[in-house]
């Protein structure tokens, strides 16, 4: 059983899970909607992430996207994706 | 204080010889204490730091904007439906574009298959922006752009549009959304990474401060982040943030506040939490003006007013009870009023199935302008100024969005720019807002929240309405115009074009300049996307687990 609350009067009531229940002191019919989990970002990580690197030339700092050779924002230096 | 507003309001216009209630009463310009000055942090219209507003005549000089986003299927669906807006008296255009445009795709790519002209109208080259604003002329009418990840391609567009109009890029106004900090925290529609973008953008605008100095460069949304799942707090800490970010940027090319400050503007959502809104945009314009005197030195009033665009909240819109969605729609529109919003956007009731139909589009302009012309609350200032409990409820917003606003300076070391682009790097912004979605729906998932249609005061069967379906047949035909552009260009001319922009991403030139010179040899945004992408890549964020 889970313990929602009626969105009109706010008394609490047990329910068995989603769906449409009236509220036992008002009446008003409430709908509950399926619990959400707790999000988990894991199975949507992508495989790759664009590495920050450092010009050499300036020492600005940077990220470099998928690409080998990048321009550095700042002096326009090249600075390589991968160190 | 009094008195330099009283002499500022006297030197203005008035749009109306009078004012008055529905009952005759004569309304005066603005509510004050009957004894003493206001509060300095409440102060007056078109003072520091404007809490009460950035104009001294409020809306009884001149009524917001209004401003309703269009843009479906082809370019002449699109163009009838601006003459249409136009014809029923909105004053200014707002494009939106299709989901291959967003992402500078062409067209005729395959990954546009199924998705040309559906959620926007689709703008591969100069001809379709020609053919967009055909009969409507780029030198008079304001035009604001939403998009980001590739906005100066699409700018230089409009400018050689405008070009061949015969317009003066000197009297070209309008603004281009080109906010691509909130792309990585809440739309993610982004194409390069963080650094190579904000050069991008600060090439457009020391562009535009020489070459069109009208134009908006930036609207700094905080739309998105709260359609996200943003708190108040969160939405006006983050955009203002990012709007510090840019700032900074500016600065460290050597820009000058007075010649950028006061061409960046604002875009924020308003949400069904009346005063909570009403607060947030008052609190919103008092924190950049303190900021902008404070922190970054100017005195320049210019720079100091915070304007800002307002839409209602998407998200608050149900399929559920759709109709209902019209009086939220109304409520929010009514916050932003109060809040003094420069324009505004108010959404359709079917907008949580579709783009809207012509009706439902109408009844949204419609609803601003009951709440111009019918309700009397611009025929005084601000008011809602000077309650305790709105005073103190935007006290309080303010408090909340300078803590959040002080985490991120402390996390860039002192630096607002280097802080979004770390919080960006970690995921802290994606993290909270993250957070509190999910608080929000588990609120509503055990009726702590109500939702009027959704879990309270539900109907047995939901009532179907009618929604726009764009045809196949607008994909055709977007695929041959391209293929048409294609075949009518000089070839060369643009493999010139593209390879000096490609020279010109390796070295300090500005994009600007050159995306303009790709635009107008007719390369196609998808060609001068893939073009920088070769120079600069794509971005992967991290994910914070």
């Amino acid at each position: 059983m889970t313990q929602v609350r009626c969105g009109r009067c706010q008394t609490q009531f047990a329910v068995q899970g989603p769906g449409r229940y009236p509220c036992p002191v008002c009446g008003v019919v409430n709908e509950v909607r399926p619990t959400v989990d707790v999000p988990t970002h894991a199975a949507a990580a992508p495989k790759e992430v664009s590495p920050r690197r450092t010009c050499e030339n300036c020492g600005f700092s940077f990220i470099v996207g998928d690409i080998d050779i990048a321009p550095c924002p700042n002096c326009g230096a090249a600075v390589g994706r991968d160190v | 204080m009094k008195d330099r507003w009283e002499q500022e309001y006297a030197e203005g216009e008035e749009r109306r010889d009078r004012f008055q209630t529905i009952s005759f009463e004569d309304v005066p310009p603005l509510g004050l204490p009957e004894d003493g000055e206001p509060d300095p942090t409440v102060s007056y219209p078109g003072q520091y730091p404007y809490t009460r507003g950035i104009h001294p005549t409020g809306y009884r000089g001149r009524l917001w904007t209004t401003r309703q986003f269009a843009g479906f299927a082809g370019v002449s669906e699109t163009n009838e439906r601006f003459r249409s807006l136009l014809d029923k008296g909105q004053h200014g255009l707002s494009v939106a574009f299709d989901m291959p445009t967003l992402m500078g795709i062409d067209s005729d790519d395959a990954r546009s298959l199924g998705e040309v002209g559906k959620c926007g109208v689709a703008v591969d080259t100069v001809d379709d922006m020609v053919r967009l604003f055909d009969g409507i002329p780029l030198g008079d009418v304001s035009v604001s752009m939403t998009i980001n990840g590739p906005a100066e391609v699409i700018f230089a567009f409009l400018l050689v549009a405008a070009e061949e109009q015969g317009a003066d890029w000197k009297r070209v106004r309008g603004t281009l959304q080109n906010d691509i900090l909130k792309e990585y925290i809440a739309q993610k529609e982004w194409i390069f990474p963080p650094e190579p973008h904000m050069r991008i953008i600060v090439d457009m605008i020391d562009f535009c401060t020489r070459e069109v100095p009208q134009w908006n460069t930036i609207s700094i949304s905080g739309y998105h982040i709260r359609e996200a799942g943003a708190t108040a707090a969160q939405e006006l800490a983050f955009t203002l943030g990012d709007g510090f970010a840019y700032v900074e940027a500016c600065l460290r090319r050597g820009l000058r506040i007075p010649d950028f400050a006061p061409r960046l503007s604002f875009f924020f959502d308003a949400h069904l939490d009346f005063f909570e809104e009403i607060a947030k945009f008052r609190a919103a314009r008092r924190i950049w003006a303190r900021w902008m005197r404070d922190v970054y030195g100017t005195t320049d009033e210019r720079s100091l007013k915070l304007r800002f665009h307002t839409q209602t909240a998407g998200v608050s819109l149900t399929a559920q009870q759709p109709e209902n969605n019209i009086v939220r729609t109304a409520i929010e529109a009514l916050a932003a009023v109060l809040g003094g919003t420069q324009s505004l956007h108010t959404n359709a009731l079917d907008e949580v199935y579709a783009l809207p139909t012509e009706k439902a589009a109408e009844i949204a302009l419609r609803t601003q302008q009951v709440i111009a012309e019918e309700t009397g609350v611009a025929n005084t200032i601000d008011p809602l100024g000077g309650s305790w409990f709105v005073e103190a409820m935007t006290d309080t917003v303010e408090a909340r969005a300078e803590e959040i606003l002080e985490k991120v300076r402390d996390m860039g070391r002192g630096s607002m720019l280097d802080g979004t682009l770390r919080g960006i790097e970690e995921n802290y912004f994606q993290g909270a807002l993250a957070d509190s979605a999910y608080e929000f729906e588990k609120a509503v998932g055990t009726g702590e929240r109500s939702i009027v249609g959704v879990n309270v005061y539900v109907d047995d069967e939901d009532t179907p309405i009618e929604t726009l379906v764009i045809p196949e047949q607008v994909e055709l035909d977007q695929r041959s115009a391209i293929a048409g552009v294609r075949s009518r260009r000089d070839q060369a001319a643009v493999e010139a074009a593209l390879k000096a922009l490609e020279e010109g991403a390796k070295s300090d030139a500005n994009l600007m300049a050159l995306m303009v010179d790709a635009a107008r040899v007719r390369a196609t945004e998808g060609e001068i996307i893939e073009t920088l992408k070769r120079v600069f890549g794509t971005y992967h964020e991290s994910v914070r687990i």
